[in-house]
């Protein structure tokens, strides 16, 4: 297991620097390099020559990209241009970090605690009305997207019923945990359902798979209850691929996270990269490609080992 | 009667293959069988000839031109509900007639049907776009890879595709425009045109999902005898990649495509919503959405509610036909991997 | 040894039904088949796959999934109809009273628990006893069916166990509750020829340890032979001759017996395990008319198309289902009515005693 552990984190570090590359290279590799990201089109050429000086933008690009790792591995990513002059990159993004986490997280659960059941539910009453209603509700959710989502769900609540907690803004939830989740609650609901039916869905197809197993059927035979080899024989191993669709699906996620902060208006990590967009701040945007990729990457790590976990025969052999 | 014993007796461990290895006509019939059978797919079909035509013939459907702002009748100011009579002048600003906004207008004043049949071929452009893009590269990449397995070729190809796999989707497409610039890049005296960019930003990050099934593909193929049998008979190599295999892995790319362009939808409107997509006054769904977040509280709901409704019938409709399509084509890949 | 013995049987089994409601068609996947079974000893149920020997078993312990469906007959277990208990009463004898082992040893263990957890899972859910006594039963039991290290064994997972030792840890969960009733099912189709000498060894002293009765599916008459005392020969979804070994072997009545031995020979190549007897097994959707076997019985006759016959005794102790099997009589007004049938061309309807006419 830790030898399995070890090779998988062994392996994401190509898979990074990759990243950090493509990363660095979109900025740098574009027309009039970063200078011209910043200024827009329309800046004079002197402007950017002079600046490209000053910021030693004219080394050569490897010289620059080792020193631009160099200093990321150590956090520092420079100081915002435009979205907060003279502030560190790094702490403009880690102070929005809290929000976004917590969107996410939140959603998550939300989303696995409704799909897991849903899913099981739906291949346990296979072709029966709550099958029927299951599936119709996860391919619904898999094809609404959630900005749009959002949207009705602001006119339902807040217009229409005009709930008075549900127009956005966030507080902290060391702060205020109760307004937290309130505030927190539209968008909850709005970034967990296409989740939710995604592993819906896969926890459905998964259980129509492991009950029409023979170990199911041996337990039933051994004088076990249908309910017992429903929940623990099947469920146990269909679990394990559905894993990994909870991390594929982080990306999704992710996504979500964007849109969901755009429509809400959370000052998140998303609504700052539209921001430094917006701002050609080319340092933030850098800087926050490469914090997602990592998570990102991390985040299917961490699935990686829990399957391992979960799963026996990967667990005991090592690989 | 295959299917009737494996039902009755679970120990028949190896039903034999239901179907004699057949010309490609019955297996297409097989095909259609068992596609019709089940009818979210037809609904998911009939769905999607609907948006690809009205998208096909936008101008010929549109009532209004999709940029033409018209005026509010007097005393009232866009966005104007359904059915209002708006104001129709001609190019000296005088007023010529009135004509009625189905669906009613945006902010500008522009016709919503209208502007949701253009936005609609927007939609559909730029996704069939990105997965056409998407699948182009990614299964010669895959075939590449596949057909050179376990060599360095293989192994740098794959190392790539673990690296685009690493961004998630929308990201992606977000850095590089947020990178380049929103709207026509200029390379020298080259132009980048804004739809070409937006397709490959979106489909790049599907590439390494066609790329992978195709590898697997490839190299399921490569161990059937077929392929053996074709090289005896001195067929050249590049003979035995593109028809053999080709051939037989498309059922698989195809499925992969319509699953994708359920996606491919959601990802190019979310681009347009955020304003990195297509550009105005070109008409697009997302960017429509957009704009009608600053009439949320205002009431004027239909601005929200049918450009939202349209993309939610789109991705429907690619999703049923993907999960038809796929359920379809399972018995004959006699089931197993998804 | 041929003749049946005198006592009641442990399992009573009378013209049980089982259908399968398919898109396709129903599908009589049992269709009246009766046999007992008694004290002590070992049936075996031959018969090609698809013939229903597995429904049968699954259908005896109320196993049968949606879209099957257990439509008539009777299962008598001591007395009891199984047919009439509820799901709670059926769970509590299932694995207990009777067990049930299935074919492939690879599938049958769930692979995410210990073997040992899944043993000893069994035992808990019949008997009140700790974790512990559980788990010192566990290591009893697969020290009894031959598993080398009980004790250390008992923490493995299924993919850590070979075939033959999980077909052996299959048996102990089997037997964990000493069950009166083992249901084998193709207990050794999966598995290679001298694994399973070794599986058949250790059911035979399981079988004198614990004085279990034995049902023995499978499609192979040479395990029969080797390990069984009386046979069914399914065919069709139902029984069509039962014998005691010996007598069966020796002398086969019904034509489709005499087929399958002739088929022994061929029996280890398994391209051929499917077909032993020329033609096709029956298609379970569409039953031919009359005798089932007729379309493949070398001495099939115009009355064997319209008229079905039942299982009848041919001799003391032993039975079969066939028109021309020596010793089959069918009274006399049956066949009457039968050669007034073939005359017609008419559609069968099989002639009861009581049905005399003219």
């Amino acid at each position: 297991m830790f030898r399995f552990v070890l090779k998988r984190l062994l392996l994401s570090v190509p898979v990074l620097l990759g990243v950090s590359v493509v990363v660095f290279a979109l900025v740098h590799l574009a027309p009039g390099g970063p200078v011209r990201v910043m200024l827009g089109p329309l800046s004079s050429e002197e402007l950017v020559r002079q600046i490209r000086l000053e910021m030693g933008l004219n080394r050569p690009l490897y010289v620059q990209y080792g020193m631009w790792v160099f200093d990321a591995i150590q956090g520092d990513f420079g100081v915002s241009w435009t979205v907060k002059q003279g502030t560190p990159v790094t702490d403009i993004i880690v102070e929005r970090i809290p929000l976004t986490v917590e969107l996410s997280i939140l959603s998550m659960i939300t989303a696995v605690l409704i799909a897991i059941p849903a899913g099981i539910i739906s291949a346990v009453r296979k072709d029966k009305p709550a099958d029927h209603a299951a599936r119709i509700a996860a391919l619904s959710g898999i094809s609404i997207p959630d900005f749009w989502l959002g949207i009705i769900l602001i006119m339902i609540f807040a217009v229409q019923f005009s709930f008075p907690w549900a127009t956005g803004g966030w507080t902290p939830p060391w702060v205020d945990p109760v307004a937290n989740l309130q505030q927190l609650f539209l968008p909850v609901i709005t970034l967990g359902t296409a989740y939710s039916a995604l592993i819906a869905r896969m926890m459905r197809s998964e259980m129509l798979d492991t009950l029409s197993q023979d170990y199911v059927k041996t337990a039933r035979a051994m004088g076990i209850g249908a309910r017992e080899t429903v929940l623990k024989d099947a469920s146990k191993n269909a679990l394990i691929p559905v894993v990994t669709v909870i991390g594929v699906g982080l990306g999704q996620l992710m996504n979500g996270a964007i849109l969901t902060e755009t429509v809400f208006n959370l000052p998140g990590i998303g609504k700052l990269l539209i921001l430094a967009i917006d701002r050609r701040d080319y340092r933030i945007i850098q800087a926050l490609i490469l914090f997602i990729a990592s998570v990102f990457v991390f985040a299917n790590l961490a699935v990686d080992v829990l399957y391992a976990y979960l799963d026996p025969r990967i667990r005991h052999d090592g690989n | 009667m295959e299917t009737n014993m494996a039902t009755t007796d679970h120990t028949d461990e190896a039903v034999p293959a239901a179907q004699a290895p057949g010309t490609h006509h019955s297996q297409f019939e097989m095909f259609w069988k068992e596609f019709r059978k089940n009818t979210l797919s037809l609904v998911g079909t009939a769905i999607i000839l609907t948006m690809l035509l009205t998208a096909l013939f936008a101008p010929f459907l549109a009532p209004h031109d999709p940029t033409t702002q018209f005026e509010a009748p007097d005393g009232e100011h866009n966005p104007m509900p359904m059915g209002t009579q708006m104001i129709v002048e001609n190019d000296a600003g005088e007023v010529v007639g009135t004509t009625t906004a189905y669906l009613g207008t945006d902010h500008h004043g522009r016709d919503i049907l209208s502007r949701i049949i253009y936005g609609l071929r927007t939609l559909m452009t730029v996704s069939l776009g990105v997965v056409g893009f998407a699948m182009a590269l990614g299964v010669s990449a895959g075939a590449i890879a596949g057909y050179y397995r376990n060599t360095w070729v293989d192994e740098v190809v794959m190392r790539f595709m673990d690296i685009l796999f690493s961004f998630p989707s929308l990201i992606l497409a977000i850095a590089v425009l947020g990178v380049l610039g929103v709207g026509s890049t200029e390379y020298g005296s080259f132009t980048l045109p804004n739809i070409v960019k937006v397709i490959a930003v979106i489909g790049v990050v599907y590439i390494p999902s066609f790329a992978r099934v195709m590898r697997g593909s490839v190299l399921k193929e490569m161990e059937e005898d077929y392929v053996d049998a074709a090289k005896s008979l001195g067929a050249s190599d590049r003979h035995i990649l593109v028809k053999d295999i080709a051939v037989n892995t498309l059922p698989t790319v195809v499925v992969q495509g319509t699953l994708y362009m359920g996606t491919a939808v959601l990802a190019s409107a979310a681009l347009s919503f955020l304003g990195l997509g297509i550009q105005p006054p070109n008409a697009s769904l997302g960017l429509m959405l957009s704009n009608a977040r600053g009439y949320l509280y205002s009431g004027e709901w239909w601005y929200s509610v049918f450009p939202g409704l349209v993309i939610v019938v789109t991705i429907l409709g690619f999703n049923l036909l993907g999960d038809g399509l796929r359920d379809a084509l399972d018995p004959r890949n006699d089931g197993g991997e998804r | 040894m041929s003749a049946e013995p005198d006592e009641q049987p442990v399992l009573e089994i009378r013209d049980l039904v089982t259908r399968f409601y398919t898109d396709e068609g129903t599908v009589k996947a049992v269709d009246g088949s009766s046999f007992d079974l008694y004290e002590g000893e070992t049936l075996g149920i031959v018969g090609e796959s698809g013939s229903g020997k597995s429904v049968t078993a699954l259908s005896m312990l109320q196993l049968v999934d949606a879209p099957g469906r257990i439509e008539g007959g009777s299962v008598r277990y001591r007395g009891d109809d199984l047919l009439e208990k509820s799901e709670a009463e059926m769970r509590s004898i299932r694995g207990n009273d009777i067990a049930m082992m299935f074919q492939d040893p690879m599938t049958s263990l769930n692979p995410v628990f210990t073997v040992g957890d899944q043993i000893s899972r069994v035992i808990k859910t019949h008997q009140d006893v700790s974790d512990a006594a559980a788990r010192e039963r566990t290591i009893e039991l697969m020290a009894d069916v031959g598993i080398p290290e009980p004790t250390s064994r008992v923490d493995n997972y299924p993919h850590q166990f070979s075939g033959g030792m999980r077909q052996r840890a299959l048996l102990a969960m089997a037997i964990s509750c000493e069950p009166d009733v083992l249901i084998a099912d193709e207990p050794t189709t999966a598995l290679d020829v001298t694994i399973e000498t070794q599986i058949f060894n250790v059911l035979d002293k399981l079988q004198e340890k614990y004085g279990m009765s034995i049902i023995l599916i499978t499609h192979d008459l040479g395990v029969v032979a080797g390990t069984c005392d009386r046979v069914a020969v399914a065919y069709g979804g139902r029984v069509v001759e039962r014998a005691g070994v010996d007598a069966l072997f020796e002398n086969p009545r019904h034509p489709y017996t005499r087929g399958l031995m002739r088929s022994i020979p061929r029996l280890t190549d398994d391209t051929d395990r499917l077909t032993p007897v020329k033609g096709d097994v029956p298609n379970l959707t569409d039953l031919p008319s009359g005798c089932s076997f007729h379309p493949r019985c070398p001495h099939a006759t115009a009355e064997c198309e319209s008229y079905d016959p039942e299982l009848r005794e041919v001799e003391p102790g032993r039975e079969a289902a066939c028109l021309h099997a020596r010793g089959y009589n069918l009274s006399k007004s049956a066949l009457e009515t039968e050669g007034v049938q073939a005359d017609g061309g008419s559609p069968a309807t099989p002639a009861t005693d009581g049905g005399e006419s003219q």
